[in-house]
């Protein structure tokens, strides 16, 4: 009887220091975290405490959204955002850490303190703000990729009973909802939202042609076009403009203030508008305050 | 000694029949020739070669060589232009029908009661109809003594029941043939006499029968020729009385003395 | 670790009003996913034990190449994950343009391209585990019984209907249920071609409402009735296949929920007489 409460113990004592290991690991998503620029004094202080781990700050974001923050060729972070967190974590004197989330749950990784902020395009929305604060940082807008071909798509209302694809849990997902309640009940039939993990995935649909539309932001549809010319349209004009914020949680207030300072540091200085030049998106700025 | 006289016509020829296993010959040249309404029982042995020779001629077991003329139909094998070639499974399928095969361990289909198993070929072989399939076979349980056991599941009968029913279930094809391949080993000896007699019945009642076997009582009885096969070949046969009383071998005398214990 | 970082966060605390609201009171949209959970799972079961009987009928074939077809297929389906062949069949035909899903209409009934994918790939899927499940149920049955049926005169059709086809059924229950069983659950895979079915639903109410732990455990628990209802049909189907002679008796509630069954008893005696 003993024997086996030892043993039985012992297998416990082994399963609970493998599920802290995963747990306390700062990632989801199983991607190990890549690391950034390596720290220099900027001369934002950040508080003890405020970070999961001292000395490096931990960003959730979804690597599959190019120009914005994607994953290299060497499965590298990359793009525009990705250069916009690690200059602040420069500002801060603190490592940047990359955990790849899928968006769809990029806040609840949020508060299970798998990150310290979200930077992840994560639009400014009523909802998201009962949870989280936000550090804003760039302007954005939704839009809708059709294939070149599609002259008959002229815009989002005019996808009624045609099928778009989008990533779960970003905000062109309601705009579509919106446009297909419109289209039911004005009697046509509804569009069939497809909803996928990834936005490159949504973006391989409407690339098959399984789908007739790819709902994004506008600036990864930008990108998608250069990468293709000729190959796709933006359906209508770019809507929805809205600020995009770093997210941190609500008791996170200290982290949140230096994570303002840095953003104030950087765009004195000219990083911020160098970042924004080199990536074509200088039209997203944040206006001058 | 069976009543019935039997006649003269040839209702299966065996001829120099060969099968090996894995190069060792187990049948090596057997013939035999047996005659409407002959009983004949094979002995030998164990590794004689006796039960495949007997699966042989049903084709249960492929022959090397030889041949098997089933009232001048080969059996399993067509002749054609360059010697035998196998017929497909169909046909032999067809030519089974015509010769009846009792097992040792019975092998009766388990999910099927014992009347459902006897007429399950007349019926879904034969194509005959379902009421007067069934009619027969609870006649023929009735022949075997069974009649009462008619909706019994074959693990709720004895085996010396699963036997006759066995034997019913083959007598339903209406064969020309029975062939019995040790029916009474597998059961213990309060059994065996049910058996037999079914066994000796159908002798009497005019069945051509191939019974390979221990039973000399079975075969004093009913036997008309007694073949004695060692080692893959036919070591002697004669009539019945002549080799049971008077076997030529020194070999057959002691294999008699042996199994009539 | 999960239990110090719920007594650090004074933010976190389960929402117990949304948790009973979800599992009682599912929106319409969950009730959706859970119906093509359903459905598709059945269809695609169904389809598979037929498929994987028709395999397995191949691998025994006098003729050499269906054998070998046979083989093959069972090795390459076993041997690569479902997630990717999912894939494959609704991405990757399409993007060689090979073959494209269309949506069907049938009468009133629209079939999404998206659904005919997964129920095909799913059903191949599991054709050649149960084409593994019948390999080893048609080898468990006695020789002797081939033998028995040839020998009355059964051509190999007549063997595998009258014979051997009901001995391998009971046979194959058991396994089946559990192929079924993973099934449903394996449903949950197809939402990477985008078919929302009860996972990807709440994927996507997770993102909109950040209530990961109670929509995940509702989630869990309507997995579960599924798998449980299984269980019980399972049960039956196995009480109905029962022989005469051995009686499966009823289990009380408790125990059939916690998976404790009685032996089966025979009820007849050993039958007597045979030697062996």
């Amino acid at each position: 009887m003993t024997r086996c409460l030892k043993s039985g113990l012992w297998a416990a004592g082994t399963v609970l220091v493998a599920l802290s290991l995963v747990a306390c690991g700062g990632s989801s998503g199983g991607q190990p975290p890549a690391s950034g620029t390596s720290a220099a004094s900027g001369g934002v202080a950040v508080p003890a405490g405020a970070l999961v781990k001292a000395g490096q700050i931990t960003y959730c974001s979804d690597l599959s959204a190019p120009p914005l923050e994607y994953l290299d060729a060497a499965q590298k972070p990359a793009g525009a955002e990705v250069e916009l967190g690690d200059a602040l974590a420069k500002a801060m004197g603190l490592k940047s850490v990359w955990a790849n989330t899928a968006f769809s749950g990029i806040i609840p990784a949020l508060q299970a303190k798998q990150c310290d902020a979200i930077l992840s395009q994560l639009f400014i929305k009523p909802e998201r703000e009962k949870v989280v604060d936000f550090v804003p940082y760039l302007y954005s807008s939704n839009t809708v990729l059709v294939k070149a071909s599609s002259t008959d798509l002229t815009g989002i209302d005019a996808l009624c009973g045609k099928k778009a694809a989008a990533q779960t849990g970003t905000t062109i997902v309601e705009y579509l909802k919106e446009a297909s309640a419109k289209c039911t009940g004005g009697g046509k039939p509804a569009i069939d939202t497809r909803l996928f993990t990834k936005d490159s995935d949504a973006l391989q649909q409407l690339k098959i042609g399984l789908v007739d539309a790819y709902g994004t932001s506008v600036e990864t549809a930008a990108y998608v076009m250069k990468q293709q010319p000729g190959a796709f349209t933006m359906a209508g004009e770019p809507f929805g403009q809205i600020k995009c914020g770093i997210a941190t949680t609500k008791d996170k207030s200290a982290l949140h203030d230096a994570l303002t300072a840095a953003l104030a540091a950087i765009r004195a200085d000219g990083t911020y508008d160098a970042i924004l030049k080199n990536w074509n998106l200088s039209g997203d700025a944040l206006k001058a305050s | 000694m069976n009543d019935t006289v039997p006649g003269p016509v040839v209702l299966l020829e065996a001829r120099d029949v060969v099968k090996s296993f894995g190069g060792r010959p187990a049948v090596d040249g057997v013939s035999l020739t047996v005659h409407r309404g002959e009983t004949v029982v094979i002995i030998g042995p164990s590794g004689s070669g006796k039960t495949t020779f007997l699966r042989c001629l049903n084709h249960l077991v492929p022959i090397d060589s030889g041949s098997i003329l089933l009232d001048g139909e080969p059996v399993g094998y067509r002749q054609g232009r360059r010697g035998l070639t196998e017929r497909s499974p169909r046909e032999v399928a067809v030519v089974r029908r015509r010769i009846g095969f009792v097992f040792q361990r019975f092998n009766l289909f388990p999910h099927l009661s014992a009347i459902e198993n006897v007429a399950v070929g007349p019926w879904k072989i034969l194509g005959r109809p379902r009421a007067e399939c069934y009619r027969e076979a609870g006649d023929l349980l009735a022949r075997v003594g069974l009649a009462d056991k008619a909706d019994a599941r074959p693990a709720q009968l004895s085996g010396g029941q699963q036997q006759r029913v066995a034997i019913a279930r083959a007598l339903a094809m209406k064969p020309e043939l029975m062939l019995f391949d040790e029916p009474t080993s597998a059961l213990d000896p309060e059994m065996v006499g049910e058996v037999v007699a079914v066994m000796r019945q159908l002798a009497d009642d005019g069945m051509t029968m191939v019974v390979v076997t221990h039973e000399m009582g079975f075969a004093r009885a009913a036997a008309d020729r007694i073949v004695m096969i060692d080692n893959g070949r036919i070591l002697e046969e004669g009539p019945a009385q002549q080799m049971i009383n008077s076997p030529a071998h020194a070999r057959t005398r002691r294999f008699l003395t042996q199994i009539s214990h | 670790m999960l239990h110090l970082a719920l007594a650090e966060e004074p933010g976190f605390a389960f929402d117990w009003g949304f948790f009973f609201q979800s599992m009682f009171q599912p929106s319409s949209l969950f009730l959706e996913g859970l119906a093509r959970t359903v459905y598709i799972s059945v269809l695609a079961q169904a389809l598979g034990i037929v498929f994987g009987f028709g395999i397995e009928l191949c691998r025994r074939s006098r003729f050499r190449a269906l054998r070998w077809i046979a083989g093959t297929y069972v090795w390459l389906v076993r041997g690569t994950p479902l997630l990717v062949q999912l894939v494959l069949v609704y991405n990757g035909l399409a993007a060689t343009n090979l073959y494209r899903f269309e949506d069907w209409t049938i009468g009133s009934v629209v079939v999404l391209g998206v659904v005919q994918a997964a129920i095909i790939t799913l059903a191949a899927n599991e054709a050649a585990y149960m084409a593994e499940i019948f390999r080893a149920a048609l080898d468990a049955i006695d020789v002797g019984q081939a033998e028995a049926a040839k020998a009355l005169g059964m051509t190999p059709s007549m063997t595998m209907r009258l014979v051997l086809l009901p001995q391998a059924a009971r046979i194959v229950v058991p396994p089946l249920g559990n192929e079924f069983n993973l099934m449903m659950k394996s449903t949950s895979l197809v939402s990477v071609i985008g078919l929302q079915e009860m996972f990807l639903t709440a994927q996507s109410i997770n993102s909109a409402t950040f209530k990961t732990f109670e929509i995940f455990l509702t989630v869990a628990a309507y997995y579960l009735a599924l798998t449980t209802v299984w269980q019980f049909v399972q049960r039956w189907i196995e009480r109905k296949m029962g022989t005469p002679t051995v009686s499966v008796p009823r289990d009380s509630w408790r125990d059939r929920l916690l998976g404790e069954r009685k032996r089966a008893a025979a009820v007849a005696t050993q039958p007597a007489g045979s030697r062996e």
